[in-house]
């Protein structure tokens, strides 16, 4: 069980990790801007 | 038995269609929408016992400018005095709403030497909307004959037969005179002459209609205008305006305590349920220690966020919204800033970055720029969990001001802090920038209307979606990050820290031990490192470590704020408790004293006040800017001013 676990936490972490870097370091170039849709910050 | 054939032309919805049924009998559909008489319509009246006219229906048309299909059938029929429908005399229907934009047409036919009546309608609105003519005055001005009718309550009518039948005897000089009559501009159509011509010929009506129309809402007796005339006015308008303001502030609080107390415990059942039943493990940790906690965090101020937008939709559904702009431009444009900075400013309050982006409306690169650097001063809802949540540590919630709730007072007041500020610092910029001119706004005043609850629903789900799953993402992904940062750390300190703990404080058992154990881990951690490094910088303004990294990782957006901490305060806490609950419970290191004091809290909330915590705005600034020199100004001064007034405040209340 442990092992699934670190697994888990692991794909966990490294989407959270993937999710931020796009969302503020390198924003894909074809997505649209925050707030371009009325969003929130 | 004569027959004189009258055309009839007007603008689209000034009711010429009603006024053609009313002349002629004839049953006919009428829409308000534009362009309804598209075909050419005909129809007999009886003008007097001898005379009949054939009345000819033209289509509705704005001008002859022969620029639409309608346009064209008009100029054909009027100006070819070979087309068998070639009048005796023109009616030209106006709206006494409009006579400035309906006129215009008028001034046109007059040039082509017809003779024409000038048919002012919907004359039963005068009293109601305190409009008065004086209409002799405005006969002799335009070179015509008014007949003042109401389709509507069939009358005028006679009056207007009259004036028909004696067509003969009616000025057939053009009224407005300008060396290229519009005939000649049909043949040599130069797009310039075009728009001169057209500026001139509202100059001309702009001067006669100042000369023999006004309208005093004093007089109106319409519901419309006596709503206008209370929630615009001088002094009521804004007592209104700060009473609503009031209400909405009092209820955010008193409405959404029950809700948010029950979604907090909630999840700190969640938390507890998934450390019970799942197996032990680092993954149940991170789903009880940082994945709960922090979507919690978010999702708590579900309640307050939907009323407030509830509140906002019910505002601007009604129509009063737009009352509201009016009022605020009279504030604004004492301040430097123009009509158009107000909706940026107004819609700032619901997020910036849309409000960012509306400032593109304004012409003027310097309003513009004004405008783009005071929006992030407005209270954005993404403050709202910040100052909800520091409000009700700090302020117990029975307290009461004059029978009022001191919690829903201090709310309000940040409200009005942000927007204060935002303009205070416009009259500032406005100095350094120096704004020669300043643009114009046009608001148009919807009528009231009760606001429908489809829409209102609608609006109220979509941006409270929009919030929660905007910010929840981010949120959520922060809370995974720290979670890792607050249970691992350097060296073996984090593994070792039962052993070290038992050693220093032998005398502690159970729950002291175990509390103390994970705020060694905590400290020992990578977040807590990073905590500490900081901490000489934040401890002037009241904050620990804790506080220190909230507002570090609330830079990517507010909100996280309080995710941060729900996770932070969670990670190696065994016990069910509250988000609220922590952070009440929690104690300065050194000193047990309480973290949130009532200093703390108030340099908390007035550190977001000002504070420019929000990445998505800098990036939507540099974009609107063309560049990093604003944003980096922007940025700067704001933390700038949140660091000093946050330092004031906890030194002067500590």
């Amino acid at each position: 069980m442990v092992w699934i676990q670190n697994i888990l936490t692991i794909i966990v972490v490294a989407g959270a990790i993937w999710y931020l870097y796009r969302k503020f370091i390198r924003p894909s170039s074809n997505k649209k801007n925050c707030g371009d849709d009325g969003c929130g910050c | 038995m004569s027959d004189i054939k009258v055309a009839l032309i007007g603008n689209p919805n000034t009711g010429k269609t009603s006024l053609f049924n009313r002349l002629t009998g004839l049953n006919q559909k009428v829409g308000n929408y534009p362009g309804i008489t598209v075909d050419k319509k005909t129809g007999i009246s009886k003008i007097d016992k001898d005379i009949q006219a054939e009345i000819i229906d033209l289509p509705g048309t704005y001008s002859l400018n022969a620029s639409s299909m309608d346009e064209d059938v008009a100029v054909q029929v009027l100006s070819d005095t070979s087309n068998e429908n070639y009048p005796d005399v023109v009616v030209v229907v106006v709206d006494i709403e409009n006579l400035k934009r309906n006129l215009f047409i008028f001034t046109q036919i007059k040039d082509l030497g017809l003779p024409t009546i000038l048919a002012i309608n919907m004359a039963d609105q005068m009293t109601l909307k305190g409009i008065d003519i004086d209409i002799p005055t405005l006969e002799t001005l335009l070179k015509t004959k008014v007949a003042l009718v109401s389709s509507k309550q069939n009358k005028g009518l006679s009056h207007l037969k009259k004036l028909i039948a004696s067509y003969e005897g009616l000025d057939t000089a053009p009224c407005f005179v300008e060396q290229d009559t519009v005939l000649s501009k049909f043949a040599k159509d130069e797009k310039k002459k075009h728009h001169l011509e057209t500026v001139r010929r509202y100059q001309f009506l702009k001067n006669v209609l100042e000369k023999t129309y006004s309208q005093d809402p004093q007089n109106a007796k319409d519901i419309r205008t006596l709503l206008d005339r209370v929630l615009i006015h001088r002094v009521y308008g804004y007592l209104i305006f700060f009473t609503i303001l009031f209400t909405v502030f009092q209820a955010l609080f008193s409405w959404s305590a029950i809700p948010m107390d029950l979604i907090d415990a909630a999840f700190a059942n969640l938390s507890e349920l998934t450390r019970t039943h799942l197996p032990e493990g680092i993954f149940t940790n991170l789903l009880a220690e940082g994945i709960i906690p922090g979507v919690g965090g978010v999702v708590i101020f579900i309640p307050q966020i939907a009323f407030l937008f509830l509140f906002t939709s019910f505002l601007e559904e009604s129509g009063y919204m737009s009352r509201v702009v009016f009022l605020m431009d009279r504030i604004m444009r004492r301040f430097g800033l123009s009509g158009k900075s107000i909706v940026p400013l107004i819609s700032g309050t619901a997020c910036a970055i849309p409000a960012i982006m509306a400032a593109r409306n304004i012409e003027n690169w310097k309003e513009r720029l004004i405008t783009i650097l005071v929006t992030p001063f407005t209270t954005c809802s993404a403050r709202l969990p910040v100052y909800a949540i520091i409000i009700s540590l700090i302020i117990p919630e029975e307290a009461t001001l004059l029978s009022f709730n001191v919690q829903g007072l201090v709310l309000m007041g940040l409200y009005l802090l942000g927007f204060f500020t935002a303009i205070l610092a416009a009259a500032i910029l406005d100095q350094v920038l120096h704004i020669t001119s300043k643009s114009y706004f046009v608001v148009e005043m919807p009528n009231y209307k009760m606001p429908l609850f489809k829409n209102v629903a609608y609006n109220v789900i979509e941006k409270t979606k929009a919030f929660v799953f905007d910010a929840g993402k981010i949120i959520l992904a922060i809370s995974i990050l720290l979670w890792v940062l607050a249970s691992y750390g350097p060296g073996d300190h984090i593994q070792q820290a039962t052993e070290v703990v038992q050693q220093n404080h032998p005398s502690y058992h159970d729950e002291v031990l175990q509390a103390e154990v994970a705020s060694y881990k905590l400290e020992h951690s990578y977040i807590g490192i990073m905590g500490k490094l900081i901490e000489p910088v934040i401890k002037p303004l009241g904050y620990d470590w804790k506080i220190g990294v909230a507002v570090i990782t609330s830079f990517a957006a507010r909100e996280v704020f309080i995710g941060t901490l729900a996770t932070i305060y969670s990670v190696g806490n065994a016990q069910e408790s509250t988000i609220k609950e922590r952070m009440r419970n929690e104690v300065f290191n050194d000193t047990k004293q309480p973290v949130y004091s009532f200093a703390t809290g108030v340099s908390i909330l007035l550190f977001y006040a000002f504070a420019m915590q929000c990445m998505s705005t800098i990036a939507v600034v540099k974009r609107e800017t063309n560049g990093w020199k604003w944003p980096l100004i922007q940025m700067f001064v704001m933390s700038g001013l949140a660091y000093v007034t946050a330092f004031i405040a906890y030194q002067t209340l500590s």
